[in-house]
């Protein structure tokens, strides 16, 4: 962390003799490291570290970025690269400066990452634990080890540091007969280095192949559906999407206009925990030096707020002090920056998976969603198919494992009728790398429109 | 230091045992905007560049990289990359290479205009008077425009003798429009997907501004169009959406890696098992013909050498409908008997490993074939789809469901309206065993994406897709009431 401050401050002082307005700096050192394992085999074992500093600055309304690797190497051009940004750039016309003087709730960050050996001995256990309950399971999946150090440095006077660390695990099997496959899945994220519960993992992705190696077909319709965190979590995911200032503001969101309103059930309440050290992503400040606050989604059905960075609050507010501090870490090259919440939490109820399933007179079981799509942004309407884990629940019990599914339906209608939730939460990364803890929920109807051959 | 240097210092520095070590230096530039109602609302460059090894040791593979540059760092990145290989050999893999031939080469891509050299102020009017042009109507009440100027710089070495100094630039960018009224909110891109490995040319060639009223004032009037209603049709896919379709159905599924279960975790396994290569599974009728073509000039997936040292290469990979042939690697191609790896093996970056990554996907047109114009008037009850607005594909690339921006209504080989919200599904090979015409080489287009995700941790490419007009036949169209 000190390399960074050292850094930043190099950069600093190098801004400091550009006669620039301001700046904002943002260095991190990022390590990404990961283990991947397939039929029953490491065949890839990766780990990087590099150092990346991303610059803003403005003169007047021209506002600059550049992001860049970094070292005391390449400070000055670096910094005149920013500057000749600045020069070329147009005028924002409502470009009203970058963050201002604030405080941070500053936490002790937790969290300590796997070594890569073991991440070796996690997938030798996972394989001999997997092919012991069948000689016919092959394994798949990662270890994943995150570790993001970052400092913020502004001419407006803000500064700190804060570090992520976390692990992410993900267990598939998969076991072919001939011209049939069966595949299951389970995934468990965490931030420390406590053991993760490798063998009910693998036991349950295990079992989930063997069942869904003889899936049968079910007809295409509307289904009361169980969702596992999983499967839950990529449904909100799409949903929060949604809240994203640009479509609302253009009018491609189902919730543009519509803040404030009861459009989903009432007891749909999801929350963004940034400030809870525990939150796998937690941190104090989000990318642009705002702060981060713990804050409702969405209470009791009801939308309470659009996700706006510094840039979209002066441009559809008017002001950039509204901005949400939800501008997106650079903890990975896949994220594409935008701004949006990244440890989410749905609240949960007080029912259990085996209530939910045991109050299903006929409906479907789901481990995972999968390729969802938003469809129709004004309408909400989304798709996407189930994978490694479908069943029929009949007369309330799982009758037997479903070939998979496509659903198309807008989220207005089955977020509408959010019959049932847990009262346990799972912490996992969605598809998009973000945190989240979700528990098991029922939709009282999902509509499916096609199947799979699988 | 110089990246030659370090590769030189890699390459003489392979331990003992490691039967392979590639030393990959790249350095990745990217010029990029965003604009809304003709202001910029968005820009940066974006520069990284260091350098990645990787080594095979006793069959089993470790990759380490790292942003210093100094032969220090080379000594440690390659202890790292022993290290992790050694603890990898816990669940080995025992990997196998194809023999490659040495290369020794530096290579470029022909751009007229080097986009990294024209002022934002032109590339922002070019754009910018677009979006004017674009406002034919009080529906529309944002216009907004991305461009991107990315080029890749890489030096690789391998212990085999190879080395390559290889640079790839590209761009690309588009207008989107938002129109609403009548209770409805509609978008269109253009030119989506216009993509290429050329300069600001490209861009500057293309008729943005003399094109795009038409598209704008068909916008408005989508408002107004019926809601496309479900049933079986016939439907001619433009050579953008062709490109997507062929993207998800044919490139991911032939990508080997997939195929053999090494992204069978996060992106999926495929359909395409390898034994349906020795089957003759007939993945499309006698009129497809599907090549991954990386020597394309100009197309986004073109290149001359991959990640691992090999040279670019045309692959057939249905052939008159036969499923021919897969995107492979050294390590999977041996897998399916070739002697030689496919080529296609890229990474974004220096602390990414290479990966089996689409070149440019391309249905093969029709020398005798169809014109669109000929397909049309040949159509009885039918539609006619452009521009991708949503697209989502099962896990083995089988069940697809596809939205467009706008569907043109054909009825006894007229095009008679509009249709709003169009979508198709299908199941992949049922689809292409339904093509029943395919277009002419004067109609087809290659075009691509630079946003290909794939691998963990996550990795971006810029890939290729396209071909001509091609119609297929009772298909499942609209979405369920
Ligand atoms: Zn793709």
């Amino acid at each position: 962390m000190t390399e960074l401050t050292h850094i930043n401050e190099l950069l600093a002082k190098e801004l400091e003799k550009s006669n620039l307005d301001g700046f904002e700096i943002l260095t991190s050192f990022r390590k990404d490291a990961l283990t991947r394992y397939a039929n029953n085999v490491i065949h890839q074992q990766v780990e990087s570290g590099s150092t990346f500093t991303n610059l803003r600055g403005y003169k007047g309304k021209k506002l600059g970025t550049v992001s860049a690797s970094i070292s005391e190497n390449n400070i000055s051009k670096v910094v005149q690269n920013l500057v000749e940004t600045i020069k070329v750039s147009p005028e924002i016309p409502f470009f009203k400066g970058l963050a201002k003087e604030q405080k941070y709730q500053n936490f002790k960050p937790i969290g300590e990452n796997y070594t890569a050996e073991n991440a070796a001995e996690i997938v030798s256990e996972i394989v001999n634990i997997g092919t012991d309950l069948d000689p016919r399971a092959k394994l798949f999946g990662k270890v994943e080890r995150i570790k993001l150090d970052y400092a913020l440095l502004t001419s407006n006077g803000l500064e700190g540091s804060h570090s992520i660390r976390l692990n992410d695990l993900k267990i598939l099997s998969i076991i072919e007969e001939g011209e049939k496959r069966g595949f299951g899945r389970e995934v468990a994220a965490n931030k420390t280095t406590a053991k993760p519960d490798v063998e009910t993992l693998t036991q349950s992705a295990v079992q989930i192949s063997k069942d869904t190696l003889e899936a049968k077909s079910v007809d295409v319709g509307e289904y009361p559906v169980v969702l596992a965190p999983q499967a839950g979590a990529e449904l909100l995911s799409y949903t929060l999407f949604q809240l994203s200032a640009s479509p609302y503001h253009q009018k491609y969101s189902p919730f543009s206009d519509r803040l404030g309103e009861q459009v989903l059930s009432s007891n749909f309440v999801l929350y963004d925990s940034p400030l809870n050290p525990e939150s796998l992503m937690a941190t104090p400040f989000d990318a642009e030096g705002v702060p981060t606050k713990n804050q409702n989604i969405f209470e009791n059905g009801v939308p309470k707020s659009v996700f706006y960075s510094i840039l979209s609050a002066s441009e559809f507010l008017g002001d950039p002090s509204l901005a949400s501090g939800l501008m997106g870490l650079p903890y990975s090259d896949y994220s594409f920056g935008g701004s949006g919440p990244s440890n989410i939490s749905m609240k949960t109820g007080d029912s259990s998976r085996e209530e939910m399933i045991s109050e299903t007179k006929r409906g479907l079981y789901v481990q995972t969603f999968w390729y969802t799509n938003i469809v129709n942004g004004p309408k909400g309407v989304i798709t996407g198919l189930t994978r490694d884990g479908l069943y029929l629940i009949e007369d309330g019990e799982i009758k037997h494992a479903v070939k998979n599914l496509r659903f198309t339906d807008s989220l207005l209608k089955f977020f509408k009728s959010v019959d049932l939730i847990s009262n346990t939460q799972t912490a996992l990364l969605d598809e998009f790398g973000n945190a989240g803890n979700i528990p098991f929920y029922k939709l009282e109807n999902l509509r499916f429109v096609s199947k799979s051959k699988h | 230091m110089n990246p030659h240097d370090l590769a030189d210092f890699a390459i003489t520095n392979t331990p003992e045992g490691v039967s392979l070590l590639e030393f990959k230096y790249m350095e990745d530039k990217t010029d990029y905007f965003s604009t809304r109602n003709k202001v910029i609302i968005g820009s940066g460059k974006d520069d990284s560049k260091g350098f990645g090894i990787r080594v095979l040791l006793n069959g089993a593979w470790g990759f380490s990289a790292t942003d210093k540059l100094t032969k220090e760092s080379v000594s440690e990145t390659i202890k790292r990359a022993v290290k992790l290989a050694k603890a990898a050999s816990l669940c080995n893999p025992h990997v196998t290479l194809t023999e490659e031939p040495i290369v020794v080469d530096t290579v470029e891509n022909p751009i007229k205009i080097d986009p990294f050299h024209v002022e934002l102020e032109e590339k922002l009017e070019h754009f910018v008077t677009a979006e004017e042009a674009a406002r034919v109507d009080p529906a529309i009440q944002f216009t907004n425009s991305v461009y991107v100027a990315a080029q890749d710089y890489m030096v690789f070495y391998n212990s085999s003798g190879t080395k390559i100094d290889q640079r790839i630039t590209w761009n690309g960018g588009y207008v989107t429009m938002t129109a609403s009224g009548n209770g409805d909110t509609q978008t269109r891109k253009f030119k989506d997907d216009m993509f290429s490995t050329r300069g600001w040319e490209s861009m500057k060639e293309f008729d943005l501004v003399g094109q795009i009223p038409e598209k704008a004032k068909e916008l408005v009037k989508l408002l107004e169009a019926p809601q496309m209603k479900p049933g079986r049709a016939d439907i001619i896919l433009n050579p953008s959406q062709l490109g997507i379709q062929l993207h998800e159905s044919c490139g991911h599924p032939t990508e080997l890696d997939r195929a053999l279960g090494y992204e069978a975790a996060y992106a999926g396994t495929s359909f395409l098992k390898p034994n349906l290569l020795k089957e003759n599974f007939m993945y499309g009728n006698e009129k497809v013909t599907i090549h991954a073509d990386a020597t394309i000039p100009g197309a986004i997936g073109t290149f001359y050498y991959d990640h691992e040292g090999v040279k670019a290469k045309k692959l057939e990979l249905v052939k008159e409908g036969v499923f021919n042939d897969y995107l492979s690697s050294r390590e999977t191609a041996l897998k399916i008997g070739r002697k030689d790896s496919g080529g296609t093996m890229r990474s974004n970056g220096y602390d990414k490993i290479p990966l089996i990554r689409m070149t440019n996907i391309v249905l093969q047109p029709d020398k005798t074939g169809y014109s669109l114009d000929e397909m049309i008037a040949e159509t009885k009850d039918g539609y006619y789809f452009n521009t991708n607005r949503s697209w989502s594909i099962d896990d083995i690339r089988l069940n697809f469901q596809f939205g467009c921006e706008v569907g043109y209504r054909i009825e006894k080989g007229e095009i008679t309206g509009l249709v709003k919200n169009p979508t198709y599904t299908g199941i992949t090979n049922e689809f292409w065993n339904s093509v029943s015409a395919v277009g002419r080489p004067d109609e087809m287009e290659v075009l691509g994406t630079p946003f290909c995700g794939k691998g963990e941790p996550g990795q971006t490419m810029y890939t290729g897709h396209g071909g001509p007009p091609t119609r297929f036949s009772n298909v499942q169209v609209g979405l369920l009431e």
